[in-house]
């Protein structure tokens, strides 16, 4: 028994000798943010930490804290320091160029996020990548309409006719669609043309989180949407979930934007999002965090280990144009 | 022609299977309430939005009520003379049933946004209409083993199905209820776990009434009419209780379990929503992980008698701390291959758990009896209900300090199911270090405290039958003169 416990412990110690090795023994992966402020770049960060822990790399946070010419400083400090690869978060895209001028002599690979860069500027170097986000909105829109119908039609049809009205900030595409005689099933949509807050309107659809928080608060006022309960609700819809909500919607009943503190729980500044998660707004497209910063870690990683940089036969939540080295990662619904 | 029972020596029905599917029942009735109580956590603080360090302090006042309840329940069941029409257990275990049919409910009323005055009184009030009836149906169940036989290989089985039962009991709603209480976003939907808790309340009334009705009592209390009611000093038990070395040790094998592992279910699902993200097949995780002991429960009986109960639980326990270190040290990425690598450690770590749970509650059955063998007297309910107080204190003080220790590492009601990646990452390493604690305290329960090797065990049953004997010619004598 002894000895079988000794061997035991020696094993899971030995092991225990590997489970710190990074694979970028030789230097940081910096990854510079635009203003780590935006609740926006938070969560991008935020994911960053998950995605850099996924791929076992060695890395530090840079904040530019909304100044180029200080991203442009840190970055040659992070180069002549000796980091092996650098993702970064333009302040101005503008300085695109700049940025690929000055790494390219340290022949280390470098990673633009969440912006669409110019190709022929990622082109200028063979170890630039750009990993942007790819806009098919009404597609998604669609979608999420699709699926919140689903299981919650009786839900917002306060009237019981079988017949959602709707006030559409952000184009007809989504309920031409789902109202077409070939679908099944297939719903049935009356647009109206102004806002009403008194429950005459049953779903709304907005084209950004700052005009959803808007209605929601006009909403609210009259009742709707107040409570996780769900007891009066208007369908509301939106696209993207890092406005700031909390400072907006102050009834007394909602958590305000107290919940912003150091970097690590900077998230929920009572967001969207959170909003989303107590009901209140029913759903949103978003940016893919995940899809972005992996995809950024894994260029990088590839590169260091003297693999392929992207990877053939990408996941489905990619795109990348053939002999390019540009990806585009498509959003993703939140909340339903 | 009607089916004729098959009696014993003792004109009782013969102990078979439906025995021990019958004693598993009753624990599986037991789970139905108590497995939502590790929902609790999350409810409270996510759905609710109840402050982690306000829900901490409460979840320790309740227990307190447990601290009055249980010793209080279990005296009252022992100073209980009365003739039954069945037995004494078996209609206190009735009266619990009905009440846990929305017992267990009441902890889960959905009421988010009420005042926070308000939530707290609904939090103590529910709590404690739950544990009055859950204690009440419980504590006779325990004591109970002892009563349907004193044959060990006999009260091995029952300890061996009651944990089948306890295991369906967990693994059903364990594995169905993170499919249907969290949404797409890996946050909690409050209104869905009430009407879960209503339903697992019904389904628990069913199984203890097939419990009650299929329960054979082979040993019977010797009730005198007209005898003084006696008097219960807690006091007394109480230190009688602590000279007990099987049920001290066998209570701090079970409290470490409760500790770590009940204490670490809100940092498990926390786990499974923020660092896996995929809450939703945690259930499937973690039923996954008890295959191991489903697989080993048909053996338990033979191992038993082979090997005897503390050596086979010493074996468990050291198989057990070698899966924690394993879980601590080894990189679990958030991804599947680290969900995969956390199913293989907790299949190992489960293993080794089960080995222990699947003999526990004959280990209690054992402590009853060492009880009589040292003090000469039994004090079932009084003993167990002390066991059960250890471990609801445990239980209590478990997911309290946790609860407290997570939110020191960055655990946010506010984020619900998306905390921080780094906070989800201390959460990880949390999750191992609890399963460890766990471990090891079991190992010191069960092999420097629990005296009961499979030697002194025999002996002490041999000596216990001959006094047995003794007393019962002596009985005969007294009632022949008379």
């Amino acid at each position: 028994m002894k000895k079988l416990v000794t061997l035991l412990l020696t094993l899971v110690l030995c092991m225990a000798c590997f489970a710190g090795c990074k694979i970028n023994k030789d230097g940081e992966i910096s990854v510079l943010w635009s203003d780590k402020s935006d609740s926006l770049v938070v969560e991008l960060a935020d994911s960053m930490d998950r995605s850099m822990y996924l791929y076992n790399m060695e890395y530090k946070h840079y904040d530019a804290e909304n100044s180029s010419t200080k991203q442009l400083d840190q970055l040659e400090d992070v180069l002549e320091a000796g980091c092996q690869g650098v993702i970064i978060e333009l302040v101005d895209i503008a300085t695109a160029q700049t940025v690929i001028d000055t790494v390219k002599p340290y022949n280390v690979p470098v990673v633009i996020i969440n912006q669409e860069v110019d190709t022929t500027i990622i082109e200028s170097y063979e170890k630039a990548f750009n990993v942007r986000p790819y806009y098919t909105y009404e597609q998604e829109y669609t979608v999420m309409l699709e699926n919140y119908l689903k299981d919650n039609f009786k839900l917002i049809d306060r009237n019981g006719d079988n017949k959602l009205t709707v006030y559409n900030e952000y184009g007809s595409y989504p309920t031409d669609f789902l109202s077409a005689p070939e679908r099944s099933p297939k719903y049935e949509f009356e647009t109206v043309y102004d806002i009403a807050y008194d429950g005459s309107v049953e779903l709304i659809l907005t084209a950004d989180d700052a005009r959803a928080v808007e209605v929601l608060v006009e909403l609210r006022k009259q009742g709707f949407n107040k409570d996780k309960l769900q007891t009066h609700l208007v369908g509301l819809f939106t696209v993207g979930i890092d406005q700031n909500a909390g400072v907006i919607i102050d009834d007394g009943k909602v958590r305000e934007g107290d919940a912003l503190k150091d970097y690590q729980n900077k998230l929920a500044a009572y967001s969207v999002m959170n909003v989303i998660d107590d009901g209140l707004i029913q759903g949103a497209i978003v940016l893919n965090d995940d899809g972005i910063t992996e995809m950024a870690c894994e260029i990088i990683a590839n590169v260091i280990k003297g693999k392929p940089a992207i990877k053939e036969g990408l996941d489905e939540e990619y795109f990348n144009e053939n002999g390019t080295r540009n990806v585009d990662v498509k959003y993703v619904l939140y909340g339903v | 022609m009607a089916k004729q029972k098959v009696l014993d020596a003792n004109g009782y029905r013969k102990f078979g299977m439906l025995d021990s599917v019958a004693y598993a029942a009753g624990d599986f009735g037991c789970n139905m309430s108590f497995a939502l109580k590790s929902t609790l956590v999350i409810f409270w603080t996510q759905f609710m939005q109840m402050g982690s360090e306000l829900y901490a302090l409460l979840l320790i006042i309740v227990q307190v009520w447990d601290a009055i309840n249980d010793p209080l329940i279990g005296s009252i069941i022992d100073a209980d003379k009365r003739k039954y029409k069945r037995n004494k257990f078996l209609s206190y275990m009735w009266f619990g049933s009905i009440g846990l049919v929305v017992g267990g409910a009441v902890c889960f009323l959905p009421f988010p946004d009420v005042e926070m005055w308000a939530k707290v009184i609904i939090f103590i009030a529910g709590y404690v209409v739950w544990d009055a009836f859950y204690t009440i149906a419980n504590v006779p169940y325990g004591s109970l083993l002892s009563l349907i036989s004193k044959d060990p290989a006999d009260r091995a089985s029952l300890s061996a199905w009651r944990s089948v039962g306890s295991m369906v009991g967990n693994m059903v709603p364990m594995m169905i209820l993170p499919m249907i209480i969290y949404d797409a976003n890996n946050n909690i939907i409050g209104n869905r776990v009430f009407i879960a808790a209503l339903i697992m309340g019904i389904l628990g009334f069913i199984a203890f009434q097939f419990m009650i009705k299929n329960t054979e009592i082979r040993e019977e209390v010797d009730v005198k009419l007209n005898e003084e009611t006696p008097k219960i000093n807690i006091l007394k038990a109480m230190g009688n209780f602590m000279k007990n070395r099987p049920a001290v040790g066998a209570t701090v094998a079970a409290m470490g379990m409760f500790l770590g592992m009940q204490g670490g279910t809100a940092a498990v699902t926390v786990l499974f929503q923020s660092f896996f993200k995929n809450v939703q097949i945690s259930g499937i995780v973690q039923v996954f992980a008890m295959l191991p002991i489903i697989f080993f429960t048909p053996f338990a009986r033979k191992l038993v008698v082979k090997y005897g109960k503390k050596e086979l639980s010493v074996v468990g326990s050291i198989c057990s701390i070698i899966a924690c270190i394993l879980m601590l040290v080894i990189r679990i990425t958030p991804d599947m291959t680290g969900v995969l690598v956390y199913v293989v450690c907790q299949l190992i770590n489960s293993l080794g758990i089960g080995i222990y749970s699947t003999v526990s509650w004959s280990m209690m059955g054992d402590a009853i009896d060492y009880n009589e063998w040292k003090n000469g007297s039994r004090d079932e309910g009084t003993v167990y209900s002390l066991h059960s107080f250890f471990r609801k204190l445990a239980q209590g003080l478990g997911p309290s300090i946790v609860l407290v220790i997570m939110a020191w590492l960055g655990y946010n009601e506010y984020f619900g199911g998306n905390q921080t990646f780094l906070v989800s990452l201390n959460l990880r390493y949390l999750v191992a270090a609890l399963y460890l604690l766990s471990a090891v305290l079991q190992f010191v329960g069960l092999a420097l405290i629990y005296n009961l090797d499979k030697k002194t065990l025999e002996k002490m049953n041999a000596e216990l039958d001959e006094r047995h004997k003794a007393n019962k010619a002596v009985e005969v004598k007294e009632g022949g003169n008379e």
